[in-house]
This record gives structure tokens, sequence and C-alpha cells, in this order.
């Protein structure tokens, strides 16, 4: 450990390394203002580093405090601006203990990190550019004049290194983003054209049409009773054999319609037929008719109360069907994950059952879906669980998507002693890979341990 | 809330079910929809078709797609009303060559059609029933307006099977003509019905009119050939009957059947009614097209 000479009339904010004369020899020029920290390629401006002005002199570990600190303040910032409920997981810890929150703050201008090369290596040159894809270029290594020389290590060289490294800034390469589209370009069935356009539009309007937490304005409805609608619903959809969009167009007019019209119990079930009658003429080619769901409820309601009970739900939603559900967005983020079909059918299983629970509404579809993906490769150790292909199409961190995550997880571990058992039951089916059988990830659980992030 | 009469007045019947109407100095078209079949009685409630137009009109905001402003409900009739537009593209332009005095007028028209195609693509809609009957034009300022949502959907990337008996026989594509019952298609239904529309702007007749499935194929095959493996991977799959392909065409050249067509458009053209649904421009492509230089 090198030790650091500190002045005692030193400036504040001013770092000195060694000496008056060893401070020119190592680089650090007269007249220039070097803030803590200042100089390094990830901390330009950073609010609390930059502008802090300690009443004491910036020893190592108070350097370090600072710059967690501003590191924290910058990812707060950073999450204040998510649009939905985004929810950090626990925070990566520094040396001295201090909470250091995962995202860096916005780095500078590119910088080319040039690799020396040993003599018999080629040179890599690594764009370091945060918003640019990485650009690997190997060049072919030109005469060293004296290729046996030992390198020689200033101060500066060491204490440079020592920051970058306890920053986080190592020089391996980006991890790479995959096309997922790449294989579809010549398949028109894909919308490739269009597919990015469409995602960031859902993206924008999800939250226009997300039903907001209402049962405390239900007097005789709970989550129990809509748990048990949504169970039996997907009973129907299952026995009709109806298109998965169909399902969730359902429990999405079912939670809207809820969310401004107080409903008795005894109409619950016809709230749901009536939802289910109209997503399906929405969305399938041959819906099921009318009788079809009077002869479902054992009678329970007559056509007329499904035809007026049509006309009120279409009416207070003032007609409004065409909205981005958890499924829009889930089936791109299983092909972001690259996914085999056990991977595709944990992570549908995991969204429905997200869909019977009232306490994901707290969350945008995106993120359900997004933490369906998440819950399904730590559920079927699918290592990394979460990498730079999935955090560009998602646009969530695996951080941000951890509290849900969990309590997709914790729906799934308490499912087989629970008395709700359709969605088991349809996923313990050889067809979907039986993955309802496999056990969950143990520690998304509330009581395991967190999970290693990548 | 106000009844229908209190709030629109002044109604003038335009045709059976439709009706031009007044509130507050500005015109309006109603439709009026009933639930009721035949025998008077609502066996299945709200059609699905209106469903979908209603839920679809009321997600989309362009300046070249008819505004849906309110919808009323009474008894079991709907009423639908739009913003009013006093021309349609078909009586009024496609079928009288004085109304299309400038080449600069048709490039706009179809500049207009594209982008509202390649904005509804965008937002996962296909239209699938795009044809001159469905658009309407406001004289004055020179918009073009789709109208008529009745056979839209949402769809879904990849697409799923959805039902191939849509759309005015005349502006089907290849693709669905040759497919029966519900199969899957996509974007470029839509591209290849702008084509179609682009070949009725110039000549100012359909560019094709079979009366059938088969005799709609030939006419096709006969102005842009038969299709190959070569210039369709997969043809010889999807047409399950040769019966259907007709005797082998050579394709005929577009400069002759449309003169009036500088390069740049009978590239575009040929583009956009090119047999392959893989290798057809996309509307958002089209758009970008050189042939809408100065556009």
């Amino acid at each position: 450990m090198a030790s650091r000479i500190v002045q005692q009339q030193q400036a504040r904010g001013e770092a000195v390394v060694g000496g008056g004369k060893q401070q020119k020899k190592n680089g650090v020029a007269d007249g220039r203002n070097r803030k803590a920290l200042g100089d390094i390629g990830n901390l330009a401006n950073v609010r609390g580093v930059v502008d802090a002005k300690p009443n004491r002199p910036i020893t190592r570990s108070f350097g370090a405090q600072l710059l967690a600190n501003a590191q924290a303040a910058a990812a707060a910032d950073n999450s204040k601006r998510q649009a939905c409920a985004n929810v950090a997981g626990p925070p990566a810890v520094a040396n001295e203990g201090v909470a250091v929150a995962k995202r860096a703050a916005p780095k500078p201008v590119s910088k080319k990190v040039i690799v020396k090369p040993k003599p018999s290596e080629k040179v890599t040159d690594i764009d370091a550019s945060p918003d640019k894809k990485e650009v690997l270029k190997d060049k072919k290594k030109e005469g060293d004049a004296n290729p046996k020389k030992k390198s020689q290590h200033t101060l500066t060289s060491v204490l440079t290194a020592r920051s970058k490294a306890a920053c986080g800034i190592t020089n391996k390469p980006k991890e790479q983003i995959i096309d997922i589209d790449a294989s579809d370009v010549d398949n028109e069935l894909a919308a490739v054209e269009y597919i990015d356009d469409i995602y960031k539009f859902y993206k924008l309007v999800e939250n226009e049409s997300r039903p907001h937490d209402y049962i405390g304005s239900q007097p005789e409805i709970n989550e129990r009773m809509r748990a048990i609608l949504v169970d039996w619903l997907i009973d129907v959809h299952t026995k009709f054999e109806l298109s998965l969009e169909t399902l969730y167009l359902t429990i999405n007019i079912i939670d809207r319609f809820l969310a401004v019209k107080t409903v008795p119990r005894r109409e619950l079930q016809l709230v749901g037929i009536s939802a289910m009658l109209m997503a399906s003429k929405y969305e399938e080619i041959w819906p099921p008719e009318v009788n079809d769901f009077v002869c479902l409820s054992d009678r329970a309601y007559t056509h007329e109360h499904i035809l007026t009970m049509e006309k009120t739900i279409l009416n207070k939603l003032e007609w409004t069907l065409t909205v981005p559900t958890p499924l829009v967005f889930l089936v791109r983020f299983i092909k972001a994950s690259v996914p085999d079909q056990e991977l595709d059918n944990m992570a549908h299983f995991l969204s429905e059952l997200g869909m019977m629970n009232y306490a994901t509404l707290m969350y945008c579809p995106s993120m359900v879906a997004a933490s369906a993906v998440l819950a399904a490769r730590c559920t079927l150790n699918k290592a990394p669980f979460w990498n730079e292909t999935l955090k560009l199409h998602t646009g969530y961190s695996q951080e941000q998507l951890m509290d849900c995550a969990r309590l997709l997880v914790g729906f799934y571990s308490t499912l087989e002693n629970g008395k709700l058992r359709v969605v088991y039951r349809k996923y313990s089916d050889p067809q979907k890979g039986a993955v309802a059988v496999l056990p969950p990830a143990k520690f998304l659980l509330p009581e395991g341990s967190a999970s290693q992030h990548s | 809330m106000l009844t229908l009469r209190e709030k629109y007045y002044d109604f003038d019947q335009i045709s059976s079910k439709v009706f031009k109407c007044r509130r507050d100095d500005q015109f309006f078209t109603m439709k009026i929809v009933s639930i009721l079949n035949e025998e008077n009685q609502a066996n299945n409630g709200v059609p699905y078709w209106i469903i979908r137009e209603i839920s679809i009109l009321k997600e989309l905001d362009h300046i070249n797609i008819v505004r849906l402003i309110d919808v009323m409900t009474d008894g079991p009739d709907l009423f639908l009303v739009f913003e009013y537009l006093d021309n349609e593209f078909q009586a009024d332009f496609l079928k009288n060559p004085k109304m299309f005095m400038y080449p600069q007028m048709k490039k706009e028209f179809l500049y207009q059609i594209l982008n509202t195609v390649a904005y509804l693509h965008a937002r996962k809609i296909l239209l699938r029933d795009l044809r001159p009957e469905n658009i309407l034009v406001n004289v004055r300022t020179q918009v073009l307006k789709i109208a008529l949502f009745g056979a839209a959907r949402t769809f879904e990337a990849p697409l799923e099977a959805y039902s191939s008996s849509v759309g005015c026989l005349s502006y089907r594509s290849p693709e669905v003509l040759f497919q029966f019952g519900c199969e899957k298609y996509s974007t470029p239904n839509d591209v290849w019905a702008v084509g179609c529309i682009f070949g009725e702007m110039l000549l100012h007749r359909p560019l094709f009119s079979g009366p059938s499935d088969v005799e709609l194929l030939d006419e096709i095959f006969t102005l842009l050939g038969t299709p190959t493996e070569e210039t369709w991977p997969g043809v010889t799959s999807i047409c399950g009957t040769c019966a259907l392909m007709g005797p082998p065409q050579q394709p005929k050249d577009l400069a002759k059947e449309f003169p009036m067509l500088n390069p740049d458009g009978l590239d575009l053209l040929s583009k956009m009614l090119c047999l392959c649904p893989n290798y057809r421009i996309s509307a958002e492509d089209a758009v970008k097209h050189p042939y809408f230089k100065g556009v």
C-alpha cells in the first residue's frame, strides 16, 4: 500500500499524490485542479464528487465513501425515472462497507482502451463506449522496440489501476448482444421491419391500460375470490381451446372493469364470462357463442344477463380492448432469452401464475413478463440468469426484476399444496414439459439467499 | 348523460345505415349498427367486427385515419359518430379521369396511403380489407382518410392463423388467394392492396378483377408471370394444387403497361406487386422510396 502524504494547506476537494516535485513527475500538471477521482473515466461530473467540498482531507477510505455516495445518488435518480414499479435488488457492498448501487454513473465520451500486448499476442482494440456494441478488431502486432524490457509501473499508473478495479472498470470485453431477429429476416410472418417500433409503442402505452389497486374499493370481493375466478377461467379457456391472447385479454378486461365499477359477489362470475366472450370476439377466428357460456355457468346466468353485462363492460371501458397484456411482452422476451421448449413452458407457467394472483397488478405488464423469464431461467438454472440481450430487449436489469420474480416463485412454491390447481395441472402435463413438477429456485424464495448477479 | 337526439341534430340520410348530422356547427357521419340478427334476436351480442373496429379506432391518432368521435348505445343499436368527409375516393377520383389532372396528386395520395399503412403496421394492426371504397377524401385539403376498420385486427409477431376470407377479392394478395380457410399471412398482404390501388389510380379501372380466386390468380400471373421456386421460394408447397398455378406465363413489361410512370414509379409498383410476400417491399420502406422525392 503506497502511503499518501496529505499537505495541511491542501485545497478542499483536491487530492495530492506525493510531495511537490513528485507530483509533477507523476503527471498532475501545475494549476490543474484535479478533484478526487475526477479524472477517472467513469466519473465525469458525478454529483457529490465534483461538487462536494468536504471539510476534511480526502483519505483513500473517505474518497471511496464519496464515490459510493455519488454512485448511489446517481442510481437513485435513475430508478426514479422508471415508469413502472422498479424494485432494486440487494445493493452490492464496497470494500469499506458502503452500499454501492450496481449501475455506474454516466460515462463520458467513449475512449479507446488499448490493451498492451505481449510480444506474441495480437492487439485487441476495444471500444469502451457504453452506447455502441463492442467492436473487436484484431491488429497484427508490429515489432516491439525492446520486447524483453520490463514494463515500468509509475505511482500514477498503480493508483489508476487500483481506482479502476475499485470502480469495477476492467478491460474485460463486454458481453455480445445477440440479434434475436436475424433468423427471421426472410420470414414475412415475423414482421421484423416493425418489431422494434411495435414494442417501443407498447412500452410507451402499457401504463395507460393498467388497472389500479381496486380490491379496497370492492366491498364484496377479495383477492381469493378473484383467484378462484381466474383459476376457473383458465380451465374454461383450456376446454374451449382458445388462444393465449384471449386468456390474457380476459383477465385484463376483468381487472380494469373491477377497478371502475363496484360488483356484487354474485355477479363476479358473470363479469368473467362476459369478459371472456368479448376477448374471444376480439382475438379468435371462431369465438364461442353466448349459449356456450350459459351452459358453462350451469345456467346461473341467462343469455340476456351476459349480453347486458357485455354492453356494460364495453361502455365502462370505453371500448378500449387494444391493450398490451403481459403476453405481448412475454413472447418477445422469451425470444430474447434464446429459449428451449422447457424455458418457454416455464416462463408461460410462471406468467399465468402471476395472472392468478392479485399482487402482481402492482407491476406493469412488461415487468411481469420479464420477471417470469428471469424466474424461469433461475428455476431451470440457465446461467447467466440475465444477460445484455435480455437487458436490451426488456429494458430491465436483474436487480429491478428480483422482487417480482420472487413473488412469482413464491406463488409457485405454494401451488402444490393449494386448492387452486388448474394452472398446476395444465403445466404438469407432459405436453407442457411437466414444468410445474420441477422444484422452484430455492434462492428466490423469501427465506432463500440472494441470487447471483450478472 | 345526453341522449343521441340531444347531442346531434339535422340528420340527413346518406345511405340506409349512414347519416350526416350536426353538432355545434360541425358536421359528422353517423353509422348505425344493429346487434340484432335477421330474426330480431341478439344472438351473440355486439358483433366481433364492431368490437374490433371501435377498439382499434380508439387507439389511433393519424391525419389519414378517419376519427371516431363518439360511440353511443340505444337499445339494440349502436351509433358510431365519425368526422365528416365529403368525397369517396373511388366514386369521385378513381372513376373520374378529370379529377386526376396532376401526376403529383396521385403521388401524394399514394404516399398518404402508404404512410398510414406503415403507421398501422407499427402499431400491430393489419388492415386486411384495404380498397378504394374504404378511402375517403377531403377535397378542400386533399387529405385522404382510411375508414372502415371492420376487417382490421391486431396481430402477434410471429403471426397466428387468421381468417383468409377477408378483403375484397380484387385486392387480395396471391398468398391469401392460394390459401383456404384459416392461414397465416402478414403485413405484405396490405402492401399488395396498396399496389393494386396504385395501379387503379393510373389506369382508372381495377388492376385485377377476376370473379373468382382461380380467375383472379390467372389475371395476376398474366401480368406478373407465374411464380417459380426461384421467384417465390416454397410456392409449390403452399399453392396446394398445381391447377391454381395454370400454365407457366412470362411477366409482362410494366413499362409498356404503365407508360405514364417514370422509372422510379415502375420500380415501386413492381416491388409492391412482388408475388413473393417475403420479397415484397414493406410500407415503411415504400414511404422512403425515391419515387416520393419532393412529396
